[in-house]
């Protein structure tokens, strides 16, 4: 009898701890203000036409995103980082981007000893499983349209 | 109504307390919010941290708490509590692992960060709290094993909890919210040194000596316990303590046991004690002059707390032990209110203090009906369960709906009773009953 009275309290106590929860989540989520006193690092590279980070930073990539960011999601990274507006999504871009200049800088990739123009897919060539030069096997989840990211066209 | 309003303000304070960590982010600023799943899930896991450290309070048996209550209310509320605040625990982990599939990466053995491993053995030991209370006895687990068990598991598990919060430290980061978990912490800490130190050495004080062990009908014993150097207790009858037997006060092992004896004497105290588990079925084994220390008296069990014009007792086997403290007290008080005793038992032979009831109906106006389940053959009285047939019966008298029911058995019997007494007609809150199986 007086069990069936606590357990009302604690399951009306529990269902109010459940509402304040999700309020905090609601409220929580649109809020976009900086770490507490912390700044994320900027970036080493420009973000035009490398929009699809975790191409480059997924967990299982050669660069992986550090496992303090685990959950956030692709569109958050730019939020912190460099501060810069998102850029448009490659579909908008035409697929394959321009190389930037500082990708040799920043990843030191070899730069593409041809001329990219006239080439319908590099992975024609450099599939990392079939290819007649084949990509190292590191590079086999990366996107197509990301080569040129960093490895920029040979003079 | 004090008590009410008393009441409805420990659950607004124990609310508060509860989401004070999401309070202190809200109020005092927040880092970039995520997602709603992943704020969510922080969000519970910070709840439900902060529900389990609160029951370092509940359990702690302080007065003040439990007073508008009574401790097996409060007892059970953190049974309740605990499971549900268990499940926000691990809804915790489930929707992170479920909103990012990725998160799953950080219990690679090669990569698991010590945050993470606090967070995922405070789980475990979170789970082992709970299965272990639920299915103690499916497991086999004695009483005072599962007490050891509970309390170090509770405190390891709520000192990683913290750690994993500080080590994750996004939330947490800002100088004043780890000062806040500090102190939050601390308070939790604060309980647990009271309650295992500080009142202990409080009842090093208020000793007690086993005067003698009376064998009693139905496989019980009565304690005759004695006040060694100190006053003795004040209590209402019909209420409890926590005892411990010829150990330290400082040890966890302790079991409650309701007073027997008459709350007009305060020179002994009496607790009948039936042999059903580990340490009650060695009660007959103590020897007179053994230590003693009672933590009491708790309860809500009384006529003292119910005035009425008239009380009705429902008693099941054992359950007859705060029954007769009443009535003894009624006995020694010279109250002259009519009186009703059902008391039902096994069989005849085990029905316990059934020479000391018949010795009662001549110092107060008390009518006794015996119901047993299993009567020898020329039984002339009441058979098989308490019954609302039985009730409309022998309780006749049309004050009864102004009387005060006070029913103590097993659980089965007082819900039937419960059922019977409404199919009577008697308010709810006429009837008064107390579980002290605080597992």
């Amino acid at each position: 009898m007086r069990e069936t009275y606590s357990t009302h309290i604690a399951l009306l106590t529990g269902f109010l701890i459940l509402v304040v929860t999700a309020a905090f989540a609601i409220i929580q989520n649109p809020q976009l203000a900086a770490l507490d006193g912390r700044s994320a690092p900027a970036l080493p590279h420009s973000v035009e036409g490398r929009e699809r980070c975790l191409a480059c930073h997924g967990r299982d990539s050669a660069r992986p995103y550090p496992q303090r960011h685990l959950g956030w999601k692709e569109a958050h990274c730019l939020r912190c980082h460099d501060g810069m507006p998102l850029p448009k999504s490659s579909d908008e871009t035409g697929g394959r981007s321009a190389a930037p200049a500082e990708s040799a800088h920043v990843f030191n990739a070899a730069p593409v000893p041809h001329p990219i123009e006239g080439y319908e897919s590099c992975l024609g060539c450099h599939h990392p499983d079939n290819g007649i030069l084949r990509a190292p096997s590191s590079h086999g989840k990366w996107p197509e349209d990301g080569c040129t990211g960093c490895h920029a066209e040979g003079p | 109504m004090r008590h009410l309003l008393y009441g409805a303000f420990w659950i607004a304070i124990y609310l508060v307390l509860a989401v004070s960590p999401l309070l202190v982010l809200l109020v005092g600023g927040a880092p970039s919010g995520r997602d709603f799943w992943r704020d969510f899930s922080v969000g519970l896991g910070f709840s439900g941290l902060s529900m389990a450290g609160l029951q370092f309070f509940l359990t702690g048996r302080f007065k003040w708490l439990t007073l508008p209550y009574g401790i097996d209310v409060v007892y059970h509320f953190h049974r309740q509590i605990s499971i549900i605040a268990f499940f926000f625990i691990l809804s915790h982990p489930a929707i992170l692992i479920l909103s990012s599939p990725e998160t799953l990466s950080v219990l690679r053995p090669s990569e698991v960060p010590w945050r993470i491993a606090a967070g995922v053995a405070a789980l475990v030991l979170f789970a082992t709290i709970i299965t272990t209370s639920v299915y103690r006895g499916r497991l086999g687990i004695s009483y005072e094993r599962w007490r050891v068990i509970h309390g170090y598991a509770a405190v390891a598990a709520a000192a990683l909890g913290v750690m994993h919060i500080m080590g994750v430290d996004y939330y947490s980061h800002a100088p004043a919210k780890r000062l806040f978990w500090i102190a939050l912490g601390a308070a939790w800490v604060l309980a647990l040194v009271y309650v295992r130190i500080g009142k202990p050495a409080m009842m090093l004080r208020t000793p007690y000596r086993v005067e003698k062990v009376l064998k009693e009908r139905g496989s019980s014993w009565t304690l005759v316990l004695k006040p060694d150097g100190h006053r003795g207790l004040t209590f209402k009858p019909g209420q409890f303590g926590w005892l411990t037997l010829g150990r330290s006060p400082f040890s966890i092992r302790e079991n409650p046991f309701s007073f027997s004896s008459s709350a007009m004497r305060n020179d002994e105290v009496r607790m009948t004690i039936k042999e059903l588990g580990d340490f009650t079925s060695r009660i007959r084994e103590t020897a007179p002059g053994t230590r003693a220390y009672i933590d009491g008296p708790y309860g809500m069990f009384t006529i003292d707390r119910h005035l009425a014009p008239g009380y009705v007792f429902i008693a099941g086997g054992v359950g007859i032990a705060p029954v007769m403290g009443m009535l003894r007290t009624l006995a020694d008080r010279g109250d002259k209110r009519p009186l009703f005793l059902f008391y039902c038992s096994r069989s005849w032979e085990e029905t316990t203090f059934r020479e000391e009831i018949g010795g009662l109906e001549g110092r107060v106006d008390l009518k006794t009906v015996y119901v047993v389940e299993s009567p020898n053959p020329g039984w002339a009285g009441e058979t098989g369960y308490m019954s609302a047939q039985i009730l409309a019966r022998r309780l006749t008298t049309p004050e009864r709906l102004e009387y005060q029911y006070f029913v103590c058995g097993p659980h089965p019997m007082q819900m039937a009773v419960k059922d019977a007494l409404d199919e009577l007609g008697v308010p709810g809150e006429q009837v008064q009953s107390e579980s002290i199986n605080f597992i």
